[in-house]
């Protein structure tokens, strides 16, 4: 009897929907893994995310008032305030800071007591200028000067300056040359608390290189990071597609390394030229399985002066499955172009340019064109040649951000991408594949000058 | 679940990547079943919407037309009867990549033609032709392993 192909659909479902099939015992040893796996990329996650959310709010909290401008500011009001008016003012910012209630008059007599200490202080330093300055000797400004109403600002300092101080005063001339005194001179509107943040971004010779005064330096550079490689295999003719899905289905990235040193040439104080070795150790997974394998045991008897005899004297069903780490190996010399920028003890620098391959290793294991791992390890039994000797050209980009942590040692991560231009196959292969890498170095570099 | 993926994937290699990928869905989603329906069901979907994810760019591009006018084709079902689960396994697996989706979607999973339409983006039209090449293959596929058997 014959029956309607629609029929064929109920005869497969009732056949197939319920059907179970035990799958390989390495699915869930996979599956496990790549949980922990997960469960760890999650934990590096969070890990960066709070340690990169910590040092960007570090970076951007207002900082404690320098210690440096802090003795400035002592030091002037101690020039400048008689002692009974110290006496005084004190008093009243004792005062006004128990008393907050700006309203009050009580706070009010403070703050007015306060304003005329600050304006005597201020008057007598301005009495005291030269005449190189932009005030004349015994005049005052005919406006007033406002005072903050701000007890912690009422120290005989006002949040408001509307002349600004030369910085060859006689109150500052005691202060080093070297601690930049530039960073007292206030604008006309400026308040106190964007000075106080105009003091924390300059550069603190503490931490900071002069690249005013060596504009050219020399610089080493060390790192090493974790990196991810991403590689395409492409079929040469559509014909070899169906291969080239079989080589991505069974060889898939796993995290790779990256490692370093290089030296820098800073040219006037912004250009960089970089070069050194650059060593990238990428690493994939190839899993195959074929659950209906059959081995043949075949015996072979050669005999003198008789015909060979092959004889088959076994065979064995079950699953061949093979999983190898594939690592390749690069050095590479890069030769890099970049700009530097600098803000305090902080920087970013852009780098661009090209690295020539002088090494590559390889090991490991892919599926060849006949459906079997074959070895491409040179030297190995039964090895297949796939790859070049060496990668030739790559492209390279990268960014770094640095941190000072004394003049002459900087401390920095630094993401970077890294593209391999031609394929590392051989030419003759099915299926090309081309190499690129992405990942971050983290180092260390030492300015020699 | 394996043969589920089975049924969609070229090879088997491919279906345990499925079932790898499916499972580890799984997991990551478990907080969103919502313990409405069969669990079973939850995870078959999730593998089938794997299966499909894996094989979509590339699923229709060779197809061709070629059994479009050709009438539904009878098939004996001693034939079928005779054959295994695993033959007929093997039988789906041997399909054209754009037959094989559909007929396991409308004929095995019981998706209607405008659900398998807004699932793979393509026209129902197309849906439905697929699904008639595939059964008209499946019964020369199905013949001709009968007449060897026998």
């Amino acid at each position: 009897m014959n029956m309607e192909s629609n029929h064929i659909d109920d005869i497969f479902r009732l056949r197939l929907h319920d059907t179970e099939t035990p799958p390989p015992a390495f699915v869930w040893d996979n599956v496990e893994r790549e949980l922990k796996k997960r469960k760890r990329r999650l934990f590096f996650f969070w890990f960066f995310a709070i340690g990169l959310a910590g040092a960007g709010l570090w970076a951007l909290l207002p900082a404690p008032s320098s210690p440096t401008a802090d003795r400035r500011i002592e030091s002037h009001n101690a020039e400048t305030l008689k002692p009974a008016d110290q006496t005084q003012a004190a008093n009243k910012l004792q005062n006004s800071a128990e008393t907050p209630d700006q309203g009050s008059p009580t706070a009010a007599t403070a703050q007015a007591s306060t304003k005329r200490a600050v304006e005597k202080g201020i008057k007598s330093v301005r009495q005291s200028m030269p005449v190189t300055g932009r005030l004349t000797p015994g005049k005052t400004p005919s406006a007033p000067m406002p005072v903050s109403a701000d007890p912690k600002y009422a120290d005989g300092i006002p949040n408001t300056i509307h002349e600004p101080v030369p910085a060859s005063n006689e109150p500052f001339a005691m202060l080093p040359a070297s601690t930049e005194q530039t960073s007292l001179v206030f604008q006309r509107g400026q308040t106190m608390s964007k000075a106080k943040a105009f003091i924390r971004k300059k550069k603190d010779p503490k931490y900071c290189y002069n690249f005013a005064e060596n504009p050219n330096v020399w610089m080493v550079e060390a790192y090493a990071g974790p990196s991810f490689n991403k590689r395409s295999l492409q079929a040469g003719i559509p014909a070899f597609e169906s291969y080239a899905q079989m080589r991505r289905n069974t060889e898939h990235p796993d995290w790779s390394f990256n490692a370093g040193v290089r030296g820098a040439l800073l040219l006037k104080r912004h250009w960089l030229l970089r070069t050194g070795l650059h060593y990238e150790q990428m690493t994939e997974v190839f899993e195959y399985a074929d659950p209906s394998y059959i081995k043949y045991i075949v015996e072979i008897i050669n005999q003198p002066g008789e015909p060979t005899i092959i004889d088959t004297v076994g065979v064995e069903y079950g699953e061949n499955y093979v999983k190898t780490f594939n690592r390749y190996g690069m050095i590479d010399v890069p030769l890099e172009m970049g700009a530097e920028l600098r803000s305090g003890r902080f920087g970013l620098s852009l780098h661009a340019g090209l690295s020539v391959n002088v090494f590559f290793w390889k090991r490991g294991t892919v599926l060849s064109p006949g459906n079997q791992p074959k070895p491409f390890t040179p030297g190995a039994k039964d090895a297949t040649e796939i790859f070049r000797t060496r990668t030739g050209l790559s492209a390279t980009g990268s960014a770094q951000m640095f941190v000072h942590l004394k003049p002459t040692v900087r401390v920095f991560a630094e993401p970077y991408f890294r593209k391999v231009l031609k394929p590392v196959t051989l030419d003759n292969q099915a299926v090309d594949a081309r190499f690129s890498n992405w990942g971050i170095k983290f180092g260390m570099t030492k300015i020699l000058n | 679940m394996y043969a589920v993926c089975l049924r969609y994937a070229r090879t088997p290699a491919d279906a345990a990547d499925i079932l790898q990928e499916g499972f580890l869905k799984v997991y990551s989603k478990l907080d969103q079943f919502q313990f409405q329906g069969s669990f079973e069901g939850w995870i078959r979907r999730i593998m089938v919407n794997t299966a499909l994810r894996t094989y979509q760019k590339q699923r229709f591009d060779n197809e061709t037309s070629g059994y479009e006018r050709l009438p539904d084709a009878p098939v004996d079902p001693d034939a079928i009867a005779s054959l295994s689960e695993a033959e007929l396994l093997q039988i789906i697996a041997r399909l054209p990549e754009g037959y094989r989706v559909v007929f396991n979607l409308v004929a095995i999973e019981g998706y209607s033609h405008a659900e398998v339409a807004e699932t793979l983006g393509i026209q129902e039209s197309t849906s439905r032709s697929q699904l008639t090449k595939a059964r008209r293959w499946l019964c020369e596929q199905v013949e001709a392993l009968h007449k060897i058997n026998i």
